[in-house]
């Protein structure tokens, strides 16, 4: 089921329903206050890890439109080569690329590099669109979870962790072939659990999940605090 | 708060991420992962595998003039703000609900309803229980899902308190009830057949009709 084993205990796990954590956030949209950003910016730059993901963290706090074409160079391609993969007509691809594209600008406040990858958020975000258009309905998301980006700072180890699992994932994957990543993706559309894919493959995936856990109870026990 | 007990199988997340699950389905599922850390963080490792293989995709070159246009909606395209989510309804229900609080219905003493939506197939529906008295059952078949959001039940199965989810199929024969204490307000699904329509293509098969 959806239980993880952690390497350490979790703090202790503090429900918070999303009414609360709107009203914590009443003034105090700390985005752009960058000390603790740097840090962690800096460190990503240091360790050369994931270009896109230093990007997306610069567009949040920087609104840098020059940074921002960046990041559109560094992921744009091979988002059109996934959605016409997926079988979209070209225009419909590049429809939805530029949808995916002004979301990426208006949430970027949203992303928490302790919680995912620019590839993982933005991926997220062209499956919706693309979702969404084939469906015509509007399907329900989840509640958005803000962030504050003062909390961050003391998380900076854990945004690094994940983005170490996330490239030893992305090694694991490249070093396979293409019927190989077929599988994976067959079977990351429900056919098998993480642990299955995990058992079978080797990748990390539960390490990513117990990651994502982490960081999303640090998030909700610093929101419950303020 | 409690801890949540009662999740929902990795399958069904995956298909809920995928888009496969039907309206009524799609909207628990999502209200529970905006309640529960630990199924978010597996839908959110869903993308992270997502975001790896895309890394592995071939690239193909947008049209030379997309970048600029891009930079040009920016600007000009105004992001819709989401309807909030209030009091015990999380923020997919209020959606659902336009952000309008449910104007409940009786069914009984002690029992009232709001639809949210409802067709042949499938139903999504906002319960109010007082406690002690049992949560009408909403499906004659097909699988249902119902999602505390306020108060508790049990049934033969176990408790369930917030954010606990009980997915039943037609077959299980229960009588949950709600417990003493504050008022027991669900969120629950019935569906003959989960998956959305039946057009929606899986992963690498051809979307036709976009």
């Amino acid at each position: 089921m959806c239980t993880v084993a952690l390497k350490s205990p979790p703090p202790a796990p503090i429900a918070l329903r999303p009414k609360r954590v709107s009203k914590a956030l009443k003034g105090k949209a700390i985005r752009g206050n960058t000390t603790g950003n740097f840090r962690i910016v800096e460190k990503m730059v240091e360790t050369k890890r994931d270009e896109a993901t230093l990007y997306l963290i610069k567009v949040r706090d920087h609104r840098d439109e020059l940074v921002f074409r960046k990041l559109y160079r560094s992921l744009a391609p091979k988002l059109l080569g996934h959605l016409q993969k997926r079988g979209m007509t070209r225009d419909a691809a590049e429809e939805v690329l530029q949808e995916t594209f002004v979301t990426i600008w208006q949430k970027a406040h949203q992303f928490d590099p302790a919680r995912a990858n620019a590839a993982a958020w933005i991926f997220q975000i062209a499956r919706n669109k693309m979702i969404d258009r084939f469906r015509g309905d509007k399907r329900p998301l989840p509640a958005d979870i803000e962030i504050l980006t003062e909390t961050q700072d003391p998380d900076a180890e854990d945004i690094l962790s994940l983005q170490d699992d996330i490239a030893e994932l992305q090694t694991a994957l490249s070093q396979m072939n293409a019927d190989q990543r077929d599988i994976i993706e067959k079977a990351f559309l429900g056919e098998m659990s993480h642990s299955e894919i995990q058992e079978l493959t080797g990748l990390p995936l539960g390490t990513i999940k117990s990651r994502i856990r982490l960081g999303l109870e640090k998030l909700r026990y610093e929101l419950s605090k303020t | 708060m409690k801890q949540i007990d009662h999740h929902i199988a990795p399958e069904m997340l995956a298909d809920y991420s995928n888009g496969h699950l039907d309206y009524a389905t799609s909207l628990v599922v999502a209200s529970h992962v905006s309640l529960c850390d630990s199924c978010r963080a597996e839908i959110d490792t869903f993308d992270v595998l997502g975001g790896a293989l895309l890394q592995e995709e071939i690239a193909q070159e947008p049209s030379p003039d997309l970048e600029d246009t891009i930079l040009k909606a920016i600007h000009t395209s105004v992001a819709q703000p989401r309807v909030k989510a209030s009091g015990p309804l999380p923020q997919p229900v209020m959606e659902a609900l336009n952000g309008k609080q449910p104007a409940w219905k009786s069914l009984g003493p002690g029992i009232r309803q709001h639809i949210i939506a409802r067709d042949k197939k499938s139903s999504v529906r906002l319960l109010y229980i007082e406690g002690g008295k049992p949560v009408p059952e909403h499906s004659h078949k097909g699988q249902e899902l119902t999602l505390v959001l306020q108060g508790a039940f049990g049934d033969k199965t176990g408790e369930f308190h917030v954010g606990d989810v009980e997915v039943a199929d037609g077959d299980l024969e229960h009588q949950p009830i709600a417990m003493h204490g504050e008022a027991c307000i669900c969120l629950a699904s019935t569906s003959d057949n989960l998956i959305f329509k039946s057009m929606l293509p899986r992963l690498l098969q051809p979307i036709f009709g976009i």
